[in-house]
């Protein structure tokens, strides 16, 4: 009875159910999770802002996350810094040498990176292109975002699509948590033996002790112990010096206390060669020649006459220096191209003082003090002076055997003169031969040059009688108001015969001093030489008309006591603009020229009363020193001559060709910028760049012009380290360390635009692991489940027939006993 | 036409056989007791109780079509399709596409190409992209838009730059991917070999091309209110080519030459003009056989390049900071549409602009070290030296930002967000022993440049083309080998639900045929 019940249900219930399965087979449900297998690509960013414990915590995390992913999944690795490098290519994940690989605590690590250099666009695109297009993936990029390589944005997965891209950054920027060196600065040219400083900065965000450890080509030089407090940065000042021209490796290395490395950086430097010292002077050189030359200075010496006779001698001169040298003795032409040298080459310029310099060297309102830091005369009010130049006019000062009369010559002297007054002094001038022609009054002029220069209608004649004329002129000195009274006389001395005993009298209660300078070799000089005793004046003979203003202005300047012979202290009244030894001694001068310094100028040293003796100023181009009391000479450091000089030598480039360079990833972007010799922009159609790299490869580039006298390149250079290049330009030539550095990313670079753009689109998705495991989940290939309802229909509905025909398959097998038949009745 | 996807399935259809065999057996009697099995001996003569027959029960017929029905849906049945299937068109919209070949562009000719395949498959969408320019990309449907023809010929319009072709894995496999070029460009040639296009459409034959790569100009350094300037032509075609370039300024002509140039051969030219009054400066190729019109002019925009920044000042900033500013070619002091505001008194706390803020008052303290620059590029290369004066604001010097120069431990200058950039100068400008040094401008010049985030005009200014982009040289395509073969870019359409409607109906009428009632002659 319940076998009957059965018989009947199992059609009842069956049919529905195959129905049911049928219908589930068109729905066709999800019933099985992602089994899909994974290629997962592994992008790390290993600059140096991200850090390495970043990447040591992204590598460890990547082990139980290859534990989830489907079987037949496989795995690939790229690090990136500066440029990508592939460290595993697509292994299974069950493979043995990755499961060995993903227990180290770091990623493998095959090629060494530029970690100072982010190209995380180019690192997008380089992972792009290892994928497998029919296959799911996934790249995941552990990065801070941040680039510095300006690598244009790579396209990126579709947010739908079959691949997607995950961004996992530190959560907090990378810090180090030792100390570290953020900035060095260091000059990229010094000369031999020249003591220049460097500086360091090292930010530590924990208190500590650490050691920092300086070397010079490998040999140690130093090493100082640094003490921080949290958070601290501090600066460190070194003075190093090297010799050997050439190019010189300063290595820096911070070590804990138990001598472990915390952190290195490397700079080069160049020494350049020896540089040409110009010594003009009478004498042979006063400063440590030897020293110099020895410390890298080739010294040439010249005569003022020997320099005026080569124009070009400053052709190749990196300074100039001037020991007590009137400026007459140096022709305009010479002076004119010493100031294009100074000021267009950037020669230096040191003067020297001495008896013949500044003051006493007619340096006043001088060509040559324009380029001076001081001017010849002294700061202080000085007590105002009575100047009566009296000039003789007789026939005999017209000589037609010269360029110009004498007196021509004579004006031009009183003229020059008017360099040597100062405000305040009374000026007159009075011409004279038999007759007395006073042609300026005696009082003070507001612009006493522009007043003696004016042209004087006076033409030579007659004879010549001195009474007269003295007579006149002691009468307005003694009526003038300055206490200092001179008479200069200028003459040829063929004076008729007079009598001037009265008139010595006078001048002497006068208090008037007489300087006379008598023009000619044949002159007679007895009159004027009693005159001038008596008066505790002076003759002057003057052989050559031509030297006229020259001598009356060398003695206006004396007779102005701008030499202070007595010995006087040196007083420093600033920090040096250079390096100096610490030791260094400010010894006195013996004597100086008694200057005041310029307003654009600024000195250094100085006597008691504020009068200069080292003051600088920077001319255009070039720097200019003057030392009124020749200290270089008193105090024989040589140290401190050597640095000075070094300071204001030319910097050894090329003023027509300048090389710039920009250090990228991988590359050095190139800029050159040339003149020609007339100083325009050079029409030169190639630049010769000669490339040494660190190995020591020379590489070869011909630059075509990109602009008038602008030359562009961008060379590949994957080594880091130090490149020399040499440049030529038509016949210009320069030479520059270039160094492919480890200082191009910048900490404040921000998030990629495009990374953060990506983001916020959808197509870069948040790299937590429960974002990839949503993934995991999300995206799996669809299960085939429909195939096992259509089985599982299929399956039963042939068991509903066999049910339906059981008893007639039964009836026809063949008969075993009758126990059947009696059950069926 | 109809496929199957897994025929191997099929096989289960062997069984049909069985299942007719099984209908040879009768639907089994009812069991009816019965007081003696005699009563029913004849019956035994007709076969085992009425359980075998000759001829099968024709209900397995029907059960044989939903068996079959049934296998059939486990075969995966679909049917081939290519309308459904929408096409990616990646377009070559280089400067070379614009070359001009009987009247129209390449690039139009591609187009109508493209628009007759479309016209003929009428694909889902059309989706357009930029190999110029990657983020331009459009899309379109032909089986609704009404204009889609016009939409496709309105596309390649100007050129957007030399092709950036994306990485394979990031083409839809879903799609059909057609490239529209002319092979002129060798990395994209390269990009062939691995791309998984279904059809390249290429336009193009002439070669001959002369073009303007290069015009740059370039205040003189000797003479005020002149410029050298520098023209660069390159023949990119096969063929010598004579061409009459001029300069035009203020719509006159100031300049011309008479060129002949081999091919592959570039020429550079030399010429002065004044800056006395900057205008415009248009360099300009007039060749016979050149089917490039499009790289033959160069154009210096001098009015708005040469002209100086606006430097709104505020507060006394003293004679030497206003004698750089009156001197700098590049700086303006002006209150109109300021670049930069400096502010020489310390007031601004904020500005629209980026701020350069001098510190004048305060305590004055001397450096006893020479300054150190915690920047990398820039500045560095200035030489700060000891015993320059500077203020000592702590409150300033404690704020945000970052310090860029120090010296005995005190940020001389520090750069901030206020929110504008701003850089606070501590270090006294006024002090006439700075002021003189050379530091003191191209302190001032990379301070604004590092405001401005941009070099300050150094008063050169030039235009240029690069000259692959002027290559129209068409070239022979690689052989793909991984193009997909014709199958792969057509649409498999399931159509499994079919035959399991179809089995699902007929098993409704078997299951009803079943339960009808049964035939008395059972008995």
């Amino acid at each position: 009875m319940r076998e009957g019940v059965l018989h009947r249900l199992f059609p009842l219930f069956g049919y529905p159910l195959v129905a049911l399965f049928l219908l589930l087979a068109w729905w066709n449900p999800d019933l099985l999770p992602a089994d899909e297998p994974l290629d997962l690509l592994v992008v790390m960013d290993e600059s140096e802002s991200v850090g390495q414990q970043f990447s040591y915590q992204s590598w460890q995390g990547l082990r139980p996350l290859l534990a989830d992913l489907p079987a037949n999944s496989r795995f690939s690795l790229i690090r990136f810094a500066d440029r990508p490098q592939t460290e595993i290519t697509w292994k299974p994940i069950s493979d043995n040498e990755l499961q060995q690989q993903l227990q180290q605590p770091a990623p493998p690590r095959t090629l060494s990176l530029d970690s100072n250099t982010s190209a995380i666009g180019t690192a997008l695109e380089w992972a792009t292109n290892q994928l497998v297009p029919s296959h799911r993936s996934a790249i995941l990029l552990f990065s801070d975002g941040r680039e510095n390589s300006g690598t244009p944005p790579p396209a990126l997965p579709d947010a739908e699509g079959n691949i997607a891209l995950f961004w996992s950054s530190p959560p907090v920027r990378y810090a180090a948590n030792h100390p570290v060196i953020e900035s060095i600065n260091l000059p990229e040219k010094v000369k031999p033996a020249m003591t220049f400083p460097v500086s360091i900065a090292i930010t530590s965000p924990t208190a500590g002790e650490s050691l920092l450890i300086v070397k010079l080509d490998g040999h140690q030089l130093t090493e100082k112990p640094l003490r921080f407090t949290a958070q601290s940065s501090t600066v460190h000042h070194l003075q190093l010096s090297a010799t050997t021209t050439g190019p010189h490796l300063l290595e820096l290395t911070i070590l804990d206390p138990n001598g472990d490395l915390l952190d290195s950086r490397e700079r080069y430097f160049e020494v350049v060669r020896e540089h040409q010292l110009l010594y003009i002077s009478h004498q042979p050189p006063s400063l440590p020649v030897q020293q110099l030359q020895q410390s890298g200075w080739g010294i040439t010496r010249l005569s003022p006459l020997q320099l005026n006779s080569q124009p070009d001698s400053f052709k190749d001169t990196s300074l100039v220096l001037i020991d007590d040298i009137p400026a007459d003795e140096l022709a305009p032409e010479t002076v004119t191209a010493l100031t294009g040298a100074v000021e267009q080459q950037g020669v230096g310029l040191i003067v020297l003082g001495g008896p013949k310099a500044f003051g006493s060297g007619g340096y006043r309102h001088s060509a040559l003090e324009r380029l001076l830091p001081v001017e010849a005369e002294s700061a202080r009010p000085e007590a105002a002076a009575a100047f009566l130049f009296l000039v003789d006019k007789s026939g005999s000062m017209d000589s037609a055997t010269l360029p110009q009369s004498r007196l021509a010559t004579a004006f031009r002297a009183v003229a020059e003169s008017a360099g040597s007054l100062r405000a305040g002094d009374h000026i007159g001038l009075i011409a004279f031969d038999r007759e007395v022609q006073p042609l300026l009054p005696l009082q003070a002029y507001a612009d006493p040059l522009s007043t003696l220069s004016r042209r004087w209608e006076v033409s030579p004649s007659g004879g010549t009688r001195l009474t007269p004329a003295l007579t006149t002129a002691i009468g307005q000195l003694a009526a003038a108001t300055p206490k200092k009274r001179f008479l200069i006389l200028v003459t040829d001395g063929f004076v008729e015969g007079e009598s001037i005993e009265p008139l010595i009298g006078k001048m002497q209660a006068a208090g008037i001093m007489l300087i006379a300078l008598a023009v000619g070799e044949d002159a007679d000089l007895s009159v004027l030489q009693q005159l001038a005793t008596a008066t505790g004046g002076q003759v002057l003979q003057v052989a050559k008309t031509a030297e006229l203003p020259r001598f009356m202005r060398r003695e206006l300047e004396q007779q102005r006591q701008s030499w202070q012979p007595a010995a006087v202290k040196t007083q420093s009244v600033a920090p040096m603009p250079f390096s100096i030894p610490q030791e260094t001694a400010w010894l006195p001068v013996n004597g100086y020229q008694v200057t005041r310094t310029k307003p654009d100028s600024t000195a250094y040293l100085a006597t008691p009363n504020g009068d200069p003796l080292l003051a600088v100023r920077q001319t255009a181009a070039g720097r200019v020193a003057a030392l009124p009391g020749g200290w270089l000479r008193a105090v024989n450091n040589i140290h401190f001559t050597q640095s000075l000089l070094a300071w204001l030598d030319r910097q050894g480039d090329n003023p027509h060709l300048r090389l710039d360079y920009r250090s990228m990833a991988g590359e050095l972007q190139i800029k050159i910028d040339a003149l020609d010799s007339k100083g325009r922009w050079s029409d030169a159609r190639v630049a010769e760049l000669i490339l040494e790299t660190p190995a020591g490869i020379r590489q070869q580039h011909h630059l075509t012009p990109s602009a008038p006298g602008r030359f562009e390149a961008t060379i590949k250079t994957p080594l880091s380290g130090l490149y020399q290049a040499w440049v030529r330009v038509g016949n210009e030539r320069t030479h520059r360390l270039l160094q492919q550095s480890r200082n191009s990313e910048s900490i404040e670079t921000p998030v990629i635009p495009w990374l953060q753009a990506g983001v916020d689109q959808g197509s870069i998705r948040n790299g937590s692991k429960t974002a990839f495991t949503t993934l995991l989940k999300s995206t799996g290939r669809r299960s085939p489940s429909r195939k096992i309802w259509l089985l599982l229909a299929l399956f039963l509905f042939f068991s509903i027939v066999l049910h339906e025909r059981r008893a007639g398959i039964f009836a026809a097998l063949p008969q075993k006993n009758g126990g059947d038949q009696n059950e069926s009745t | 036409m109809i496929s199957l996807g897994a025929p191997l399935w099929l096989l289960l259809l062997s069984g049909l056989p069985l299942l007719r065999w099984l209908h040879r057996f009768q639907r089994q009697g009812r069991i009816r007791p019965t007081a003696a099995l005699f009563l029913w001996r004849r019956i035994q003569t007709e076969g085992a109780a009425g359980n075998t027959a000759t001829k099968p029960d024709p209900r397995w017929r029907l059960r044989a079509v939903i068996a079959t029905l049934l296998v059939l849906a486990l075969s995966d049945p679909y049917r081939e399709t290519i309308s459904g299937i929408p096409i990616e068109v990646w377009l070559d919209d280089s400067l070379s596409q614009f070359t001009r070949e009987g009247g129209e562009t390449r690039l139009q000719r591609g187009i109508d190409r493209l628009i007759q395949r479309v016209e003929k498959e009428r694909p889902s969408s059309l989706i357009l992209h930029s190999l110029g320019n990657p983020t331009v990309t459009r899309i379109i449907n032909p089986q609704t838009d009404s204009d889609w023809i016009s939409e496709l010929e309105q596309w390649g319009s100007n050129p957007r730059g030399e092709p950036h072709p994306p990485a394979p894995a990031l083409m839809h496999q879903g799609s059909r991917h057609v490239l529209l070029t002319d092979g002129a460009d060798i990395q994209l040639n390269h990009w062939l070999k691995s791309a998984p296009l279904s059809e390249i459409i290429q336009t193009g034959s002439s070669t001959s091309n002369l073009s303007l790569t290069r015009l740059a100009i370039r205040p003189s350094p000797d003479t005020p209110f002149a410029a050298q300037g520098l023209v660069e032509l390159w023949n990119s075609g096969e063929s010598e080519m004579n061409a009459r370039l001029i300069l035009i300024q203020r719509g006159r002509e100031i300049e011309s030459w008479s060129v002949k140039l081999p091919p592959g051969e570039s020429r550079l030219l030399d010429f002065v003009t004044d800056l006395g009054y900057p205008a415009d400066l248009i360099a300009r190729l007039h060749a016979a056989d050149d089917s490039l019109p499009l790289d033959n002019e160069l154009r210096l925009p001098l009015s708005s390049a040469l002209k100086p920044i606006a430097v709104k000042v505020t507060g006394e900033c003293g004679l030497y900071l206003s004698a750089f500013l009156q001197s700098h070619p590049g700086l303006e002091p002006s209150e109109r549409n300021p670049g930069i505001t400096i502010d020489c008194d310390n007031i601004q706390t904020s500005a629209e602009t980026p701020l350069l803020r001098l510190h004048g008052s305060g305590g004055q303290q001397t450096t006893h070290s020479p300054g150190h620059w915690h920047v990398k590029d820039g500045v560095q290369h200035l030489s700060i030296h000891r015993g320059l004066t500077f203020s000592l604001e702590e409150g300033e010097a404690t704020s945000s930002g970052v310090t860029l120069l120090s010296a005995d431990g005190h940020s001389l200058i520090r750069e901030s967000r206020t929110p504008a950039q701003t850089i606070d100068v501590y270090l006294d400008l006024q002090q006439p022993a700075f002021a003189h040094s050379p530091e003191y401008p191209l302190l001032l010049s990379a301070l604004i440049e590092r405001l401005l985030q941009r070099p300050l005009a150094e008063s050169l200014v030039s235009a240029s083309r690069n000259p692959d982009a002027s290559r129209i040289t068409p070239l022979s395509l690689p052989e793909t080998s991984n193009r997909p073969a014709n199958d792969l870019s057509k649409q498999q359409l399931s159509i499994t639900s079919l035959p399991i409607f179809t089995a699902l109906v007929l098993l409704l009428i078997d299951m009803l045929w079943g339960f009808r009632p049964q035939r008395r002659n059972d008995r």
